[in-house]
Parts: structure tokens; sequence; C-alpha cells
């Protein structure tokens, strides 16, 4: 040991002892809040809307003496984020959560039907796709709170004058009738068939249309090789490998693919929530004249479509479960709730009975999202909502079904047998996860 | 309480069973490959052409550079635009030449979305490449650069006989170097393609990503994620060894 060896050591153990006594001291440690809640909201395309969440929850705060603080997360982290919420179980003491991971994540979840129940009841209720969303063997483990509607958006400049479709067979016809217009670089039919929302909402609506499902009634028969399936299957494969209406690069779209070529006017309709009219009024004026909306066409099997719902929830360790019941009967009054569906425009549907007078609905337009809730299914059906269905919707398994004749080389029964190995799987696991 | 189990091995034995979770891995190290020799032959090419002609290096260099300052996200975007089906640029580009009468769907079939994939991949750092070339260059005597050009090694073949072996050291480490942050790439392969179209472009850490923060298989996901780690470590040993040698040669050891 050398003299300058000495002195240094003595200040490296001085510092180490200095920070300790830092750390340590409590005056000079941040004092948490004693009341504090910290929010995960999804940040939506609706600026108004996410500006209302925020001040609806700061100002409950303020009421109660409790420090709020809302992180808005974009909808494309929000699976990152609240899957690392509900992992790790940390992060957050209350979340917006898409409305199929509730059935997903139930386990960890608090149940809470009392206080939705409750608080439904001013209203009227729930409208019954939001109960059946939220509900896992008939518990609510997530507070409905809104939803888009998946609807289809025509520009009817590029119609050509022909009417709406209402069948899909319609449609399918429409889209024919309409393909010389591809030697312009326009498409009829703008849906991806990737792993984005548009495409598994798509797919999910056009199986139920044609009598198909992932699951029969009692909840754990897969069914998605009956041959209503393969029929579903075999028209969504038509248009893109026979009648070439939907575009080639369809497999690599993300969610907001079919909304820029809509606004950029490169197909003539495509199926989404009323957002795209919305961004239109905003920058092209002149094409939103022109958007035209309607509901989900039928087929032999009826009329159904699927909307992306979003849904409160928590963890069920949470220790602050009487100041999220006291946010909750903060948000969920008349006034507030109101406050924040009107914020939406009329793009966002309300999950609670009784908003059907608002301004926002004056625009038959936008009404068309709100009838759309009657057609409306959950994850599952016709069976009830399970982890499992939920499951087998979030992993896109019918998209991958598409992916495997188009890019796979795989005939549809083989697509469709290799799509009943992945749910048996998935359904296999849950069960498993029930039954240890 | 939700009991926990120790799993041992069980997670890294699904991985090495599951076929999706095989198909990343080899996806991810040919795409690391690719990538590597696509920006050793970008830059080594240019810095060839760039020593004979009169185009000053540093402003080749400068435009080579911009890529590196950019988010792996914006590239992810710019690059997906240039080769959406609909209004990309590269198909207008091919139509208006009439090399193309339909749109070609760059991004919805898996080989061409894996390509484009390299392409961006390798835009984004071959200027690295074309720096080390160019500065190696410079650092060749002037005497053996001259002696070079008296014998008529000019271009390519004084980049491959003369450069080359100087830069050699430092090659290895980059090359190496570039192949691992290739491996670990998420930003612009996972922005570009989100693992699709289906399954077809995922890597490993892009799998990984998808198992454990958007499904529900967190376990799952870091077993496949540090299956990674060793192919890491041999790196890096590499790197090291490489290291060792060019220190002994050039200490005379």
């Amino acid at each position: 040991m050398t003299r300058r060896t000495v002195p240094a050591i003595i200040g490296v153990a001085a510092l180490v002892v200095l920070g300790l006594i830092a750390y340590f001291l409590p005056s000079h440690r941040a004092q948490p809040a004693e009341r504090s809640l910290k929010i995960y909201a999804i940040e939506i395309w609706s600026k108004d809307l996410n500006r209302e969440f925020r001040a609806i929850c700061e100002q409950w705060g303020r009421n109660n003496n409790v420090a709020v603080d809302v992180e808005l997360i974009p909808l494309q982290d929000a699976d990152a984020k609240l899957s690392a919420l509900v992992q790790t179980g940390g992060g957050a003491d209350v979340a917006v959560f898409p409305a199929h991971k509730v059935p997903i994540y139930h386990r960890k979840l608090l149940d809470v039907t009392e206080i939705a129940n409750e608080l439904a009841k001013p209203f009227g209720g729930f409208y019954a796709i939001a109960r059946d969303m939220n509900a896992v063997d008939g518990r609510l483990y997530g507070m409905p709170l809104y939803a888009w509607s998946h609807i289809w958006v025509y520009n009817s400049a590029l119609l050509g004058g022909n009417p709406l479709p209402r069948t899909f067979e319609e449609a399918e016809q429409l889209a024919l009738t309409l393909k010389p217009l591809t030697q312009k670089g326009v498409y009829p039919f703008g849906i991806g068939l990737g792993k984005d929302d548009d495409a598994a909402m798509f797919l999910q609506a056009v199986l139920w249309a044609y009598g198909g499902s992932v699951v029969a009634e009692d909840g754990h028969t897969i069914t998605i090789r009956s041959p209503e399936a393969h029929r579903a299957f075999e028209y969504v494969l038509r248009l893109y490998q026979v009648d070439k209406v939907i575009p080639p690069g369809a497999f690599g779209w993300d969610g907001a693919s079919n909304n820029k070529n809509f606004l950029a006017q490169q197909i003539a309709f495509t199926m989404n929530s009323p957002t795209i009219l919305v961004a239109a009024k905003a920058d092209a004026p002149d094409l939103a004249t022109n958007i035209q909306h309607a509901r989900y066409p039928s087929g032999p099997a009826g009329q159904y479509s699927y909307a992306t719902g979003f849904s409160i929830a928590c963890l069920r360790t949470t220790s602050k479960e009487d100041l999220i019941f006291s946010f909750l009967r903060y948000l969920y009054t008349r006034d507030n709730y109101a406050r924040l569906i009107s914020a939406g425009g009329g793009a966002v549907n309300p999950w609670l009975l009784g908003c059907e007078q608002l301004d926002i609905w004056n625009d038959p337009r936008m009404k068309v999202g709100l009838e759309s809730l009657a057609i409306e299914r959950h994850v599952g059906y016709p069976g009830p909502v399970t982890a499992a269905a939920a499951e087998v919707f979030d992993k896109r398994v019918l998209a991958q079904v598409i992916n495997d004749v188009v890019n796979n080389s795989m005939t549809l029964d083989e697509a469709l047998s290799h799509a009943y190995t992945a749910i048996t799987s998935i359904y296999e696991q849950h069960r498993l996860m029930d039954n240890p | 309480m939700t009991t926990r189990h120790l799993q041992g091995v069980t997670n890294f034995k699904t991985v090495s069973a599951d076929p999706r979770c095989r198909a990343a891995i080899g996806t991810g190290l040919l795409f690391a490959a690719l990538s590597t020799s696509g920006k050793l032959l970008l830059g080594g090419l240019v810095a060839a052409a760039l020593s004979f002609s009169r185009v000053r290096s540093s402003y080749m260099l400068f435009v080579a550079m911009i890529p590196l300052a950019l988010p792996g996200t914006l590239i992810a975007i710019m690059w997906q635009w240039m080769f959406y089906d609909v209004g990309g640029f590269a198909n207008s580009l091919l139509a208006c030449f009439g090399l193309i009468r339909q749109p070609v769907a760059w991004l919805g079939h898996g080989s061409t979305a894996f390509y484009v994939m390299v392409g961006a991949a390798v835009w984004r750092a071959w200027g690295l490449f074309l720096l080390l070339f160019v500065l190696g260059a410079r650092a060749i005597p002037r005497g053996i650069r001259e002696a070079a050009l008296l014998d008529g090694a000019t271009g390519l073949r004084y980049m491959t006989s003369i450069t080359l072996p100087f830069v050699r050291p430092l090659l290895i480490s980059i090359l190496i170097l570039s192949c691992l942050l290739d491996l670990g790439e998420f930003d612009t392969t996972f922005g570009l393609t989100r693992g699709g179209p289906g399954y077809a472009t995922h890597t490993a850490v892009t799998y990984a990503y998808e198992l454990g923060l958007i499904g529900t298989q967190f376990s799952l996901a870091i077993a496949l994620a540090l299956t990674v780690a060793p192919f890491v470590a041999g790196g890096i040993l590499c790197i090291a060894l490489a290291d060792d040698r060019a220190e002994r040669a050039w200490k005379g050891w």
C-alpha cells in the first residue's frame, strides 16, 4: 500500500458513508403522498376525449385530496404496458384495458361485479355486449367504459352510383364492379389481412355471418373446421386471390394503413370505426362529404360485427380498492360519463345505456356506429366469454389461416387444421390454468 | 397468493420444440448475417469508388451517416411508405419505368418483406463501414500507396490488396459488433413488419416481445430472448481474441 492509496481509500469510504447517510435521512427523501392513485389510460385518436378523461381524473383527485397521476399510453404500446402491469403487479393502481384483455387477465384482476352493477343502475344498465365482454363465469372483472364500433366506410365518389351492399355477396359484386379502378391504382376492398385489429374484427364478423365460429355454444368444442367456417374463409380468400379486389400488400398493413389509404382515396371502402370521418372532417372536408357509413353486411347466418371495447380494471392484489371505487363512482356519474362520451364526437360508443340522446348522434353517419351495438358479439360467441376465446382473438389465429393459405402454400383445409391445433393448444393451456 | 414453481429448463425446452421459436431464431441469425454482409459490401464498394474519384469522401460520409442519426422507428415508417403496395414510392417508380403492371406486395409476402427489412438495416448503418474504409485508407503510409499506384492497383484491386489488409483487425471487430447489434435489432424490424406477414419476419427479439409483452407468455419470452445470449457471448469472445491477436502482432510478442 503506497502513500497515495490510503487517502484514496479514505476518500471513497467517506463518499459511501455520506451517500448512505443521505439515503437514510428521512427529510431528504421525497415523501409519497399519503393518498395517491396512478392511472394508465389509453391515448386514443380523440384529443378531446383524452383531455376530458384526464380532467375528470384530476378533478376527482382534487375533490378527495388524492394525488392523481394519469399516464396516457398510445394504443400500440398498451399491450406491452398492461402485460407488464399484470405480470409484475407494478406500474399503476388502475388501468384502462382493451376489453378483450379483461378475460385473458381475469385471474389477476379484481372482481368488480357489485360496483359495476351499482354504477350501471342509474343508467338503466349496460349494453349486453359491454357486460358480455367483461364477464367470465358470470362475474365482471372490468368496468365497461366505451367502445369503437366497427362499421363499413364508403367513399361514395368512387362507388360509381352503385348502392351500398346489404350482404357480403353484394359487397363482392360491388368490388368486382369497381375493379377497373385498379388500373388507376385504386382498390375497391381496402382491408388489411395481417395482425391489425381491423383484420381481426373483419374476419371474426365474416366467420359469424357465414354461421361459423371458433367454438360452439358449449364454449369448449372447437368448430373452426366446420363447413360454415370453411365457406367464410373461402369468401375472404376469393376476394384476395381470385377477384383481386383487395390490395396485394394487405398482409403487411397495420391498423392505420386502411385509414391512410382511404384518406388518400386509394381504396373505395373499408371497415373501421367512424374515426376516418372525424379525420376527414378535419383534414379533407371534400372527402368527408362523400363518406357514407353502414353496418356490417349480412351473411347467410345473419348480421354481426365485433367492436373494440375498453374497460377499467385493477389487480386483485390492490390495496387501494376504496380509492379506486371512489374514483369509479365519480367517473360514472351521469354528467361525467356523458361529458366523456360527448368528447368522442360520436365516434366512441357508450357502453352504458341512456346516452342515446346526446347531440353527438345528430349526424346520422355517426349514429350508424351506435346502432351497430345491437349486432356486436363478444369473443367466443356463440359460447360464453372465456380467457381462451379472448386469447384466440388476441393471437390473430383467424388471420393466420388466410396467411397460411396465401403465403405458406397450404390448402384451406390444412390451414384450418393448423388453426384447430393452435386453438386446441390455447384452450388446453387455459383449462390447465383453471384446473392445476 | 399465487404459488410459483421453479421451472428449471422447461421454458428452454419449449423454445427448442416450438417451430415458430426456432424459425424466429433462424430468421434473426440470417438477418444479422445478411445485414452485416450488405453493409460491408456497400461500404466497401463505395469506398473503393471514392478512393479514385474526384468526389470528396467527406461529402459521401455525411450522406451515409445521416441514417445513423435517425430513430429506428422513423426509418421503419420511411421504408414502410417506400414499399407500400398502393401508392408506395418503389411501386410508383417501377410502374413509371414500365417494369411492373401490378403493384408488388413488398411487405405482403414473407420473402420480400424480409429483404426489405434487411435493406432498411443496411441503409441505416452502412455509413459505419464506409467510415472504416475511408479512415483506413487514409492511414495507409504514402509510400505504400504510391507504390501500389505505380504497380497499377486501382479501385477494387486497391481496396482488396492494400486497404483491406490494413483495416483487417478493426474490420473483424466491427463485423462481429455489427452482427451482435443486428441480432438485438428491434426498432426498425418490428416497426417495419411487426414480425409479419404472419410470423415470417420475426426474429428472436421481436417474437419474444410479442410473446411476452403482447401475449401473456412472459417466461417463454425471456427464455427465447436468452437464446441470443450464447451468440452474443461467442461474438464478444471472438472480438476479444481478434483484438488480442492484433495486440500481440503490434507489440511483437
